[in-house]
Parts: C-alpha cells; structure tokens; sequence
C-alpha cells in the first residue's frame, strides 16, 4: 500500500465516474456518477495527506499538516451543496417536462 | 496511530487496501453498468462504504466518518427519494445509455493511462519512514488545521450550506 497504488485507485474511481457521466442519459444516474469522481478526488487527496504529511519549519523542526484532509473535508461539503441543489434543480424540472433524459432538457427557456 | 510507520511492510495491511480497492472498482462499475437506477444508487452507497474503509486505513477516521454520516446518511437517501418521487424510472429503462460510448471511451481511456503511468513512475519521498515519527490522531490535528490556519474557509462552507439549502428549498416549493 503505497502512494501510487492508492492515487491509482483514485485515477481509476474518477476515469469510471467520468465516462459514467458522460454516457449516461439520466440525470439522477449523471448525479452519481459525479458523486464517484468526487470520491476519487477525495481519496486522492487523503493520500497525499498521509504519504507527504511533514513540512520542515526554518528552525529545522519538522511538523505534520493536515492539509490533504481539510480539502477533503471542504470538497464533502461543497459535494453536499451541490448535491442538494442538482436534486431540487431534477425535481423541479421534472416536475415542469415529465422527463428525466438529459438529451430531452435542451430548452432552457419556457 | 500505530499504522503510522509500519504500513508499508505489513502485509495484512496490504491485502486488506487491496480487497477494499477492487471493491471500490467492482462497485464502481456497478453504478455505471447496472441499467436499474434503484440499483445503481445501491452500488453508490456501497462504494461509499467501502471508500470509508478505504480513508481508515489512511489513518483518516474523522473523514471516514463524515463519510458515513453525510454520504450514506444524507446523499444516498436524497437520491433515493429523488429517484422515488420522479417515478416510473425505477423499473429500468434500456435507453439509460447513450450511443456516444466510442467517442466516451476515446476521452476517457487516455486519461486513465496517463494517470496511471504518471503515478506509478512518479517517485515520492516518503516523509513518514525517513523521519521516524508517528502519524498523529487525525481529529485533534484536523481540529488545531481547521481552526487556526483554515478558520475563514471554514465559515464560508457553512454559508455555503445555508445557500445551497435555502436555494434548494427555495427550488422546489409549489407555486
């Protein structure tokens, strides 16, 4: 369990999130799809937070940062904000067309 | 923790990262491939357990848990009543996928090999072995990180919040 297994497995979370994204004709399955390239993202930064965790101070003093992980915290709220508007954005839209296929909510005016 | 600086050679540590990755993967693809939506946002939630699994062997357990609390608790039931409310998907449908899936792959395969051989030839000083000191417990560093250097961004993710949850509500009331 190195550094470069765990950013593979996060490469390959977001290559599966993206091409999830971009096939899918439903919105709520697009939504997911985000949801696993954050996830990826988010593991990534874990592991640069834990592998690289030391920065040396002028005195020559080392101490850990935790910075990795405070991005991941803040991209799981940003993620949470986002998440709930994109739901209520569906849920409006559907309530105003009957359709959930992103190829279908083309028109934006109306 | 004790993980800290013996993660590389133990090897229990590494067949449970591995076990729990290819989980994460197999899951993964799970949501892409199923053509049920109701089971796709199953296999969302179970990548997101094993994920959490995933931040606890990187010593992230305060993360691991805002995972299961927020992601499982709240993201995974907000889909799941999306997908309820906006009924007659849950059956299926075949044309859940588009026919572009060539010109997809074409953007998507690239990047997953660039990534992959940058990262394995990449090499990294590992700061963890060398130094010989031990990874702190996360929450109280987390705690002493988000309140002394990130006090700003902290506050402007709950405003944030509150926007996004006034906004939401704001979407979504009858008229």
């Amino acid at each position: 369990m190195s550094l470069n297994s765990v950013l593979l497995v996060g490469a390959i979370l977001f290559a599966i999130g993206l091409y999830g994204v971009t096939i899918k004709r439903n919105v709520i399955t697009i939504l997911m799809c985000l949801e696993l390239m954050f996830s990826g993202v988010i593991l990534s930064a874990v592991a640069f937070s834990r592998y690289i965790p030391v920065e040396i101070s002028p005195e020559g003093n080392t101490s850990f940062i935790l910075d990795g992980q405070i991005f991941a915290l803040f991209i799981m709220a940003v993620v949470a904000a986002e998440m709930t508007v994109g739901v209520a954005l569906i849920i409006c839209v559907y309530r105003e067309t009957k359709t959930l296929f992103s190829s279908d909510i083309s028109n934006l005016q109306n | 923790m004790i993980l800290g600086t013996t993660m590389e050679s133990n090897p229990v540590i590494n067949i449970v990262f591995l076990i729990l990755s290819l989980m994460t993967i197999i899951v993964a693809f799970g949501v892409i491939r199923s053509k049920n939506i109701f089971r796709a946002a199953l296999f969302l939630m179970s990548s997101f357990i094993t994920m959490a699994g995933l931040l606890i062997l990187l010593n992230a357990e305060f993360l691991a848990a805002i995972q299961i609390i927020l992601n499982i608790g709240a993201v995974s039931v907000l889909i799941l009543f999306s997908i309820l409310l906006t009924k007659n998907v849950e059956e299926g449908n075949p044309s859940n996928q588009l026919k572009y899936q060539f010109l997809s792959l074409v953007v998507v395969i690239p990047i997953v090999l660039i990534a992959c051989i940058s990262f394995i030839h990449t090499w990294v000083p590992d700061a963890t072995n060398s130094t010989n000191m031990i990874y702190p417990t996360s929450l109280i560093e987390m705690a002493k990180t988000i309140l002394q250097r990130y006090v700003l961004p902290f506050e402007i993710a709950s405003i944030l919040l509150l926007a996004a949850m006034v906004g939401a509500l704001s979407l979504i009331r009858k008229r």
